[in-house]
Parts: C-alpha cells; sequence; structure tokens
C-alpha cells in the first residue's frame, strides 16, 4: 500500500492512464539491477529511481576518468580518480533518500553472477562487452529473471526484452560473441541518455504492469533521422546454448 | 525490383552510409546481396558480415520488412520493400 509521502511523491505519475496505484506498488517492492553505470546504465538507473522502483543494485568496478564525462550524467568531476559507482550512488541517493541504493564495486563476472541475479526482480544490461552481456543472459536465464538489455553505438541504440522462456535470449540472437565488437565505441551522452530512457520505460511497464512491452521484438533507435522501428524477432531458437532447454512459453 | 537497404551500427561506417537503394530479382537472396555489399565495402564489412571461413556471420541480424529472417539462402519475396541489417552492438 502507498505512503502518503508516496502518493505525494508519485501524484502526477499516477495520473498515467493504467499505472495506478496498484503498478506504483509493483514499482516500489521491486528490485532491479543496473549492470553499468556509464553513459547508458547511469541516466536508466536514474530515471528507475524517478520512477520509484524500490532497490536498486549498480554494479561497476573502476575509477571515474576524465574521459567519462561526456555521457556518464551520475558522476561529477571531483569523483576522478574515485569509485564510479560509488558517485552514482550517491547522485541517486541524494535524488531519492527513500530508495535502497546498493552500490557493488566489482564488474558482473562468473563469480558473482549467482549472487547478484539472485539479489533481483529485473536486470538492466548496459555492458560494454559481449562477455558480461553473455555471462549475464546466461545467468537470467537460468534463474527466469527478465533482462531489458539496452545497447548503443554512435547515433543509434537498440533495446530488447527479454523473458526467459516467452521470448529469444541473448544466445538465440547472437549464437556466438561478436569477433568486431571492440571496448571503445563512438557515442555521444545525449544519444546514451535516449537509449537509456527506451530501456527503463520497458522495464517500468514489465515491472508495474501497464502498458505494451516489447515482447519478442528489437527496438531500433537512430538518434541521426530521429527515428523509431521495432523488428519482430524470429522465434526462441530451440538449439539455443541458453535457453532452448526451458519449456516454450514456460 | 527495387528494393531499399538499412545499414545499422558499424556497417554504415563501412558502406559509407546507412541508407542505400538496389536491384534484385527473383532469385536474389539476402545471401548473393551480401556477397555483392562485400565487394562495395571491403575487409571493413566483410569482417562483421561474414566469419573467417567466408559465411554470413552468425551474429549478424537481417530484417525483411520488419521481420527477423534466418534462412539467407531463400529468395526474396517478389514484394520485398526494405531490407535491415543489423549488427550487434555493445555500447553502454
Amino acid at each position: 500500500m502507498l505512503s502518503d509521502t508516496d502518493r505525494a511523491t508519485y501524484e502526477w505519475q499516477l495520473d498515467v492512464p493504467g499505472l495506478g496505484e496498484c503498478g506504483q506498488e509493483k514499482l516500489g517492492s521491486a528490485t532491479a539491477l543496473v549492470s553499468r553505470v556509464g553513459g547508458l546504465g547511469g541516466p536508466l538507473a536514474m530515471s528507475l529511481a524517478a520512477a520509484g522502483i524500490g532497490k536498486i543494485i549498480l554494479v561497476h568496478a573502476g575509477n571515474l576518468q576524465e574521459a567519462d564525462l561526456n555521457r556518464q550524467t551520475l558522476m561529477s568531476r571531483q569523483w576522478i580518480g574515485k569509485p564510479r559507482v560509488e558517485c552514482a550512488a550517491e547522485t541517486i541517493a541524494r535524488f531519492k533518500p527513500e530508495i535502497e541504493v546498493v552500490p557493488v564495486n566489482e564488474n558482473f563476472n562468473a563469480d558473482n553472477a549467482h549472487r547478484l541475479v539472485s539479489m533481483s526482480d529485473i536486470v538492466f544490461d548496459c555492458a560494454p562487452l559481449f562477455e558480461e552481456r553473455f555471462l549475464m543472459n546466461r545467468e537470467c536465464v537460468r534463474q527466469g529473471k527478465p533482462i531489458i538489455d539496452s545497447a548503443m553505438y554512435s547515433m543509434q541504440g537498440q533495446v530488447m526484452t527479454i523473458v526467459p522462456g516467452k521470448t529469444p535470449c541473448l544466445a538465440c540472437v547472437y549464437p556466438e560473441i561478436p569477433s568486431h565488437w571492440k571496448r571503445r565505441f563512438p557515442v555521444i551522452g545525449a544519444v546514451s541518455c535516449l537509449v537509456a530512457q527506451v530501456g527503463a520505460l520497458e522495464g517500468i511497464k514489465l515491472i508495474s504492469g501497464f502498458g505494451e512491452v516489447s515482447i519478442g521484438e528489437m527496438i531500433l533507435i537512430d538518434a541521426e533521422t530521429m527515428s523509431f522501428n521495432k523488428i519482430k524477432l524470429a522465434p526462441r531458437r530451440h538449439d539455443c546454448a541458453v535457453c532452448g532447454g526451458l519449456n516454450l512459453d514456460s | 525490383m527495387r528494393i531499399a537497404l538499412n545499414f545499422r551500427g558499424q556497417l554504415a561506417n563501412a558502406l559509407g552510409g546507412s541508407s542505400d537503394q538496389i536491384e534484385v530479382n527473383s532469385s536474389s537472396s539476402i545471401n548473393s546481396i551480401l556477397q555483392d555489399l562485400a565487394f562495395r565495402g571491403g575487409t571493413a564489412f566483410t569482417d562483421i558480415a561474414f566469419d573467417c571461413h567466408g559465411k554470413p556471420s552468425r551474429t549478424l541480424l537481417v530484417a525483411v520488412d520488419g521481420e527477423q529472417i534466418t534462412d539467407f539462402e531463400m529468395a526474396l519475396a517478389p514484394d520485398t520493400q526494405e531490407i535491415t541489417f543489423i549488427p550487434p552492438i555493445a555500447g553502454g
């Protein structure tokens, strides 16, 4: 049940048709894991906080660097050389102190995968390396947790909602790690923020149960032409090494 | 027939633009279009669109008129209007 403070905080949001108090309560009781809090994951996490997600686990190793400041909008210059995940947690906590924020100064890896996913209801994948994305996909499929997979490159982005057993998983779509992908990619902060908001909205709709989630589709964003498109993905691959063993629509 | 091609991500860089139009015939397939594009795009294109054995990469997504297709050898339907080539991206 929403408190009086919640009702006051989310007064304008509760007017959105379909969300309602029930949807807001679901947001408030959900735990979201956001892998990486850079140009994409940072603003995505902030929008989850604004929407009233109850708990956010932020996962990102390493210290803030000068070259992060064109896009990592939860950061501030005085944090250069210090753990960026703690700066992100502090920024969110300052904005919404009632939300529980858990900073994890590690990247998603084989040792922490099970623990981190088991603490979460939904995972937002914003990692820049496919090795991390594949690992996250595998663990989420194993535990039956949905993933919002958001990615960008230059002036384009794409978002895919993965519901294990129901939609194609990341390994259905990309059966192997792409060999050509490089860690460094061209990025303007406004584009990563734009893609982040699409990913955040997909998750908010999925958790709260309102609106139309793009199940079995990939959302394509082109900031150069300002166009949004969707493609219908092929069905799950029965020979998928990750989700092929799950019952259909289970 | 004339169809529109859209190239996303690094493929747009490799081909010097994000869209094009080409003339295809009744036997054209995704494979044959990829082979034609390989002449234009050179190694910047083939490194992404093909594997080390010269076959279309398993990580290349192709959508015909808004739907992903996985059979690259099948002849295109005569009413095909648009093909989108989507390489994997992971920028975050």
